[in-house]
């Protein structure tokens, strides 16, 4: 609970920036918040002293860079439910806004950049759209370095693409970069075996970093 | 009773069948050599028993044609067992290939190969646990020591039952398959397979392929990638449960020397001229060793009997074939095919296959395309027969175009015994500068010309190992023996219609004929030629038929050196020899073996007349 308010203040701190406020006072967020402003105040200090805002002797609110991330970062997360929760599932927008403002706070990162992008392209999450981002840590083999670990996140080969699927290669598997030759092929493992695959078959795997 | 070996690619299912059946069977370390069905029979507390080794295949559902071949031979419920054989050290992987074979619901056995390299990398699996998981019995091998391989047909006879193991499939697929049993009244596996399209009836294949484009659009997934999904599930869920692995022994890693830049592509280079080399120095000798004894013990005392001309010539020739299979083929193609045999059994040829990927793939084609053009510098024959390794008919066409131009060791020994005896060794050299050249410039054309698709490669490397001497020479005098199962009755028939043809006088004729021909474009004599021509039966034929049109084993003073040389490069390069063509027409179809062949005559030649124009 404690941590959820806080993360809820944050937010939407971050929201008044965003929209153009330049200060917040305490009172004016403990109106937004629908709080008592003297027990806001007293959470407030709190997060002064672990960083996430600082408060002026006007008694107004700034974020600091540390606070700022979070409460971007909750925002986005409450984005994406709404959308998710309105767009796609048809939910009321009222209802999937306050549902989204419970699930922001517990929602995994992964899970979150996973639906972004399922919201984006439905049913497939091509690589331009994610390399553009620079969010995601989502290469082609090709790009990958040896000795890295990755797992598989698409197979779009045609022709010889069943082949791969069984060898294992299938959208949640582990792989090993073995070894990579620029310009040369690469030889993964997969399942405990090594497989050599040319430039172009290696380029048309999609693959996420772990780490 | 009949029993079906089936398993991955490299897992030691050759190695079991030879055990099993004690014929020699090729056992491989390159994924897939085995491609025709072998059969061997067995005899068992008096009961025969046929074991069919079925070629090695990651999937029971692609279409390749291994692929085909086994899903045709489980389908058709020939065998009355099938037994699977898996690599202990790679059990997922192997799983996966198992439960769609176990889908079948046929008797069963597992064999559970390369306990010994699993225990190396760390990996134990509890049998046990496996055994009562899948519902069959298994039995754990090691078929390089022949350790348990004994207790496999005993095993098949007594306990051999039909697995119990179940894929969970998504509950679309469920649905589906229910839903096409009762319209269609199918088993479970008839209607796994009509989704997959994979059916005979239309009626079933109509409702099939509207059942699964609905499950696509539902799940955005093909029906294929689905159930492949849930069947790795199962494997993972099922190796999880009965494999252990601790960190492995960490040894030296050779495998990093070889399959970077630097060394490795040295190493590649440094290996395969150091071959040729060595196939050379040792083939000479024992060719030498060889001719001689023939000549001594079986060509004198017959020429010395006295018989008519007619049968004199026919049995001269007959003895002519044999010393060339046994003098030539043998020691050259034998030495070859051992080192093939060293450099497959220990996994080198994949990464040599990885290392050449680049490079050939300028020439339109891929890695494993290195081992027909390996091959083919000991002959042509094998090297032709192996291009069935290639994937796509594209690489397969450009491989035979590549191959038929390699100069193999008949056309060396003419490289060798004419132009490095008579002109020099940088000439020498410089022949196969300009066939070599010449094959850089054909592989580079048929890269943009030939039609057909062109994948990359995807390649499972062997691990390394130590190959064992008897694995190696099994496997050589195998291979030795097809070639002289197919190549000898050929040579015969060649050598006497040669034979025949000088006998009747129609050499002659034929010297007269072509002879404005043979002075005008390659500046040869008529008889020249005419022993060029023969060289099509055997390559090395037309350096021994020169020396008998000429009528002088010296040949520096009856040709000069620039016609010697216009020879040696006219007869490696032009037409194969029949052998290759033969084998060309079984690969490539006879209209493609034609145009290879043209191919070869135009370049042939096109390259003799114009070194007659610079060097005269």
């Amino acid at each position: 609970m404690q941590s959820s308010f806080r993360e809820d203040i944050l937010e939407t701190l971050y929201k008044e920036k965003a929209t153009g406020t330049q200060t917040t006072s305490i009172g004016d967020l403990a109106t937004l918040l629908d709080r008592d402003a003297g027990e806001l105040e007293k959470i407030l200090r709190e997060m002064e002293k672990d960083g996430d805002l600082s408060i002026s002797p006007e008694r107004t609110i700034m974020l600091t860079p540390q606070g700022e991330e979070t409460g971007g970062k909750i925002m986005r997360k409450h984005r994406i439910l709404e959308c998710f929760f309105s767009e796609m599932l048809g939910m009321a927008p009222e209802t999937a806004g306050k549902e989204a403002c419970t699930l922001e706070h517990s929602v995994s990162d992964e899970a979150i950049e996973r639906l972004g992008r399922y919201i984006r392209t439905p049913g497939w999450a091509g690589p331009r759209s994610m390399r553009r981002g620079k969010r995601w840590q989502v290469l082609t083999l090709i790009e990958a370095a040896e000795g890295e670990q990755l797992v598989v996140s698409c197979v779009r080969c045609r022709g010889p693409g069943s082949r791969l699927h069984d060898l294992g290669l299938f959208p949640g598997t582990t792989i090993l970069v073995v070894r990579k030759i620029p310009g040369n092929g690469i030889v993964i493992r997969v399942k405990e075996s090594d497989i050599a695959l040319s430039p172009e078959i290696a380029a048309s795997i999609i693959v996420e970093r772990t780490g | 009773m009949k029993i079906g070996l089936i398993g991955n690619p490299n897992v030691g299912k050759s190695l079991i069948f030879h055990q099993l059946t004690g014929i020699g069977v090729e056992v491989s370390n390159y994924p897939g050599t085995t491609i025709d069905l072998q059969c061997g029979n067995t005899c068992f507390q008096k009961e025969m028993i046929e074991v069919v080794d079925l070629p090695g295949i990651y999937s029971l559902d692609g279409d390749s044609e291994e692929e085909r071949t086994v899903r045709a031979f489980v389908d058709s419920g020939e065998a009355d067992v099938i037994v699977a054989v898996l690599d202990a050290g790679r059990l997922e992987r192997n799983l996966y290939l198992l439960l769609q074979v176990a889908e079948y619901r046929r008797p069963m056995l597992i064999v559970l190969n390369m306990m010994d390299e699993a225990e190396k990398s760390g990996i134990t699996v509890d049998v046990g646990k496996l055994s009562s998981l899948l519902g069959v019995e298994v039995i754990p091998t090691i078929a390089v020591q022949g350790k348990n391989t004994c207790n496999i047909i005993p095993a098949v006879l007594s306990s051999a039952r039909s697995p119990t193991v179940k894929v969970l499939y998504d509950h679309h697929i469920e649905a589906a398959v229910k839903s096409l049993r009762t319209i269609h009244n199918l088993d479970w596996m008839g209607a796994i397979q009509a989704l997959l399209g994979h059916a005979e009836d239309p009626d079933v294949l109509e409702a099939s392929s509207a059942l699964s484009e609905e499950i696509e659009r539902i799940h955005r997934m093909s029906v294929a990638q689905i159930i492949a999904g849930n069947r790795h599930h199962c494997a993972e869920h099922i190796a999880s449960e009965v494999v252990r692995s601790r960190p492995p022994e960490r040894g030296p890693d050779i495998d990093r020397l070889l399959t970077t830049r630097i060394p490795g592509i040295p190493i590649l280079a440094t290996i395969l001229i150091g071959i040729l080399l060595t196939v050379f120095i040792i083939g000479s000798w024992l060719e030498e060793a060889i001719v001689t004894l023939i000549d001594t013990f079986v060509l004198q005392p017959f020429l010395a009997a006295g018989f008519p001309p007619l049968a004199e010539q026919l049995g001269t020739s007959f003895i002519l074939a044999i010393q060339a299979g046994f003098g030539i083929a043998f020691p050259f193609i034998f030495t070859f095919y051992v080192f093939i045999a060293l450099l497959e059994d220990s996994g080198y040829l994949t990464r040599a296959a990885f290392l050449a990927d680049r490079t050939l793939h300028r020439f339109g084609m891929h890695g494993q395309g290195i081992i027909p053009i390996v091959l083919g510098f000991g002959c042509n024959v094998p090297a032709i027969m192996s291009i069935k390794l290639l994937r796509t008919k594209r690489e397969r066409l450009i491989a035979s175009f590549l191959v038929t131009l390699i100069p193999c060791s008949a056309r060396t020994v003419i490289i060798a015994g004419l132009v490095a005896a008579f002109v020099g060794l940088a000439a020498a050299l410089s022949v196969y500068l300009i066939v070599l050249v010449i094959i850089l410039i054909t592989g580079l054309m048929l890269s943009r010309v030939t039609p057909g698709e062109q994948f990359g490669m995807i390649l499972e490397m062997s691990p390394l190992r130590w190959p064992t001497a008897k694995n190696v020479l099994l496997k050589s005098w195998m291979r030795i023996r097809e070639f002289l199962v197919i190549a000898m009755p050929l040579l015969i028939v060649a050598s006497i219609i040669l034979g025949l043809f000088q006998y009747s006088g129609l050499m002659a004729a034929f010297g007269d004929f072509i002879e404005p021909f043979s002075v005008a474009v390659l500046g040869l004599p008529s008889y020249a030629t005419t022993a060029l021509i023969f060289g099509i039966l055997r390559k090395e034929m037309a350096l021994e038929t020169l020396v008998i049109l000429a009528g002088t084993a010296d040949l520096g003073s009856v040709l000069s050196m620039a016609q010697i040389y216009i020879f040696a490069v006219v007869s490696v390069l032009f037409i194969p020899c029949i052998a290759t063509i033969a084998v060309l027409k079984k690969e490539i179809g006879t209209k493609m073996a034609l145009v290879v062949s043209a191919y070869t005559l135009i370049i042939g030649i096109l390259v003799g007349a114009l070194l007659n124009i610079i060097l005269s």
